[in-house]
């Protein structure tokens, strides 16, 4: 029986064909116009209330309705996916800066400090990643970019790993001996030879977890960690509207749903760069 | 084999240690929060320093840490800032309700993940498996907390069929032994309490199950897939051995074992899914109590439950590394 060569791998997604291809692209692009023209095409003020009632139907004036304090609750999805996006893609460069130099000086330097910081990564992930950054929230305060930096603190073993394997797979490679017999010192080796050898694998695994990132924070964001109301959050919108569902089911559904779009579009993405990549 | 399990055993504790101190210090990083929250409601300002001294909060930062490792070797986890409790009874309480919850997503996530993945590595390329994986990485996608609350829309609001809330209705009177429902039904001979706690737990049980059955189906699925292709299984196809036979007898049993990992590694996972679940599903286990916990910066029972769910976690993560070397007898000889 036929099977493509995608049936193959590992955690791959339905293959999409032709124009289907396109459209998580067009999807995020669209989601990433939407959020930076936000001010712009969002008819109310996310954070304040805007004369009609609470929990008003769709109408033509608010395509979503209001929320139960009578704002647009449009308006607060527009402006609630900058800072979902700012979390999720700021969380990954971050672990991936961090977890990635950190994994390089282990891959690279072997020996103890290897040993050391692999036990450290091993600690590390004996936390389930939701209480890790829990934790990080309460010693830094709610706020989004503290947000960012706790979902940045829970990828970065995970990061470090992934680089060490990737950077000890070079290291013993006929190039990398070449550079050192020729006498360059270690940091050389890391920078100038490994790095550029293992960014895109890096790059590529980073695009997949900017969906995890985004479903990380936004679970924290329900659990009342992100933002501080009243700040538009899609999380924490989740959150209010679910004290309403008897009344307006329609005020929780919508944020949720937006969040799932955005990881839906972005794992298809990342995996047609991984498909790329011959992963 | 020995000396690896050796080791793990011995590294168990120093992770455990470090686990504690940044619980520790992260709940401590700002400092005073727990006395305000509570000072608030105390005009008299003898009280507010009474209570301080009480909670040994006028000491210093390594002091406090001295007697919370102290008291932790003894597995004394303090007592609740805000009701008094003891800590320790708190998770006693809670613990077992949380792995009881994880037990009942693991079943669902088992049978969706697994019947899914058969299903569709039975038919690669066919429709049906397109479909079967289009919907494995929808349930991926889908934020946990907000899957839970469209459970509760159509499943609670509209067809009524199950509770919203909690974990018993609270008409029923349950005084607990074990505190695991279905080991008390069986102790106390209580069996009209099984069928109100399945209709509680059936939903949260769903969110988690189903949100992480896509990695076990793929996995299920990839696995039938490549057993199908191996020379042994040519060889029983072209001994005659019937289809179905085949699938059963020869692929399913070489698929299990890399299932069977996959299984232990969720349970891990589960207890980080359970603790959203509880608090969407307002079910009173150690992750919501955590959660309320850590708000109210009631420290000891946000440390206490941080600490238990870590060493849980911890212990089932090596438990399921040496089942996993028992099952595979090739890792045995080889990892020494």
């Amino acid at each position: 029986m036929p099977t493509t060569r995608a049936d193959q791998h590992r955690f791959r997604l339905p293959t999409l064909t032709g124009a289907l291809r396109l459209l998580p692209w067009l999807v995020v692009g669209l989601l990433i116009f939407a959020a930076i023209a936000a001010p712009l095409i969002a008819p109310y003020d996310p954070i304040k209330n805007v004369g009609s009632p609470m929990l008003a139907p769709f109408s033509p004036g608010h395509p979503f309705g209001t929320d139960g304090f009578g704002r647009d609750q449009f308006s607060r999805i527009l402006h609630g996916l900058g800072p979902m996006m700012f979390v999720s893609v700021g969380a990954v460069a971050l672990a991936v800066a961090v977890g990635g130099a950190v994994g390089l000086i282990s891959g690279v330097m072997g020996g103890w400090l290897d040993w050391m910081i692999m036990r450290a990564v091993d600690i590390l992930m004996s936390f389930p990643l939701i209480l890790a950054a829990i934790l990080v929230l309460v010693a830094l305060g709610a706020s989004t970019f503290n947000l960012m930096l706790a979902v940045a603190i829970s990828q970065i073993p995970i990061f470090a790993r992934l680089t060490r394997a990737l950077a000890a797979g070079e290291v013993v490679r006929d190039y990398v001996m070449a550079a050192r017999a020729s006498g360059f010192g270690m940091l050389h080796v890391m920078v100038s030879e490994v790095a550029p050898n293992i960014l895109r694998p890096l790059l590529v695994q980073a695009t997949s977890v900017v969906a995890v990132a985004a479903l990380t924070a936004a679970a924290l964001s329900y659990l009342g960690m992100g933002a501080r109301p009243p700040e538009p959050d899609l999380g924490y919108m989740v959150k209010e509207g679910q004290e309403l569902i008897f009344i307006a089911p329609e005020q929780t559904i919508l944020p949720g749903l937006v969040i799932a779009i955005f990881v839906l579009a972005i794992s298809f993405c990342g995996d047609q760069l991984n498909e790329r990549e011959g992963g | 084999m020995g000396g690896e399990v050796f080791r793990r055993l011995i590294f168990l504790p120093v992770t455990l240690f470090f686990v504690a101190t940044l619980v520790f210090l992260a709940l401590r990083a700002l400092p005073g929060s727990s006395i305000e929250l509570l000072g608030s409601q105390f005009t008299t300002a003898g009280l507010k320093e009474q209570l301080i001294a009480d909670l040994g909060l006028d000491k210093s930062i390594w002091e406090q840490y001295g007697i919370f490792l102290g008291e932790l070797v003894r597995f004394d986890l303090g007592r609740s800032f805000l009701t008094g409790k003891d800590v320790s009874s708190m998770v006693g309480e809670t613990l077992p309700v949380t792995i009881e919850l994880a037990v009942a997503s693991l079943v669902v996530m088992t049978i969706a993940g697994i019947g899914m993945g058969l299903l569709a590595g039975a038919f690669p390329g066919t429709l049906a498996d397109g479909l079967l994986r289009t919907v494995s990485v929808l349930l991926f996608s889908l934020p946990w907390f907000w899957f839970g609350i469209v459970l509760i829309i159509v499943f609670v609001l509209w067809l009524g069929w199950f509770p919203a809330f909690g974990r018993l209705p609270s008409s029923v009177d349950y005084e607990a032994v074990t505190n695991f429902v279905l080991i008390d039904a069986i102790i106390l001979g209580r069996f009209d309490l099984v069928v109100p706690w399945l209709k509680h737990v059936t939903l949260p049980a769903l969110t988690v199950g189903l949100t992480t059955s896509g990695v076990l189906m793929r996995l299920t699925r990839v696995g039938v897939i490549e057993t199908a292709k191996t020379d042994y299984i040519r060889t029983a196809r072209m001994k005659g051995v019937p289809g179905p036979r085949v699938f059963f007898r020869h692929i399913l049993r070489n698929v299990a074992l890399g299932i069977l990992t996959v299984i232990g590694v969720q349970f891990g996972a589960m207890l980080g899914g359970s603790v959203i679940a509880e608090v969407v599903f307002g079910y009173p286990g150690i992750g919501r109590m955590t959660v309320d916990a850590v708000l109210n910066r009631d420290y000891a029972v946000a440390q206490g439950g941080a600490i238990v769910i870590a060493a849980f976690y911890v212990l089932i993560n090596l438990a399921t590394d040496l089942s996993y070397r028992w099952a595979d007898p090739r890792l045995r000889r080889g990892g020494r």
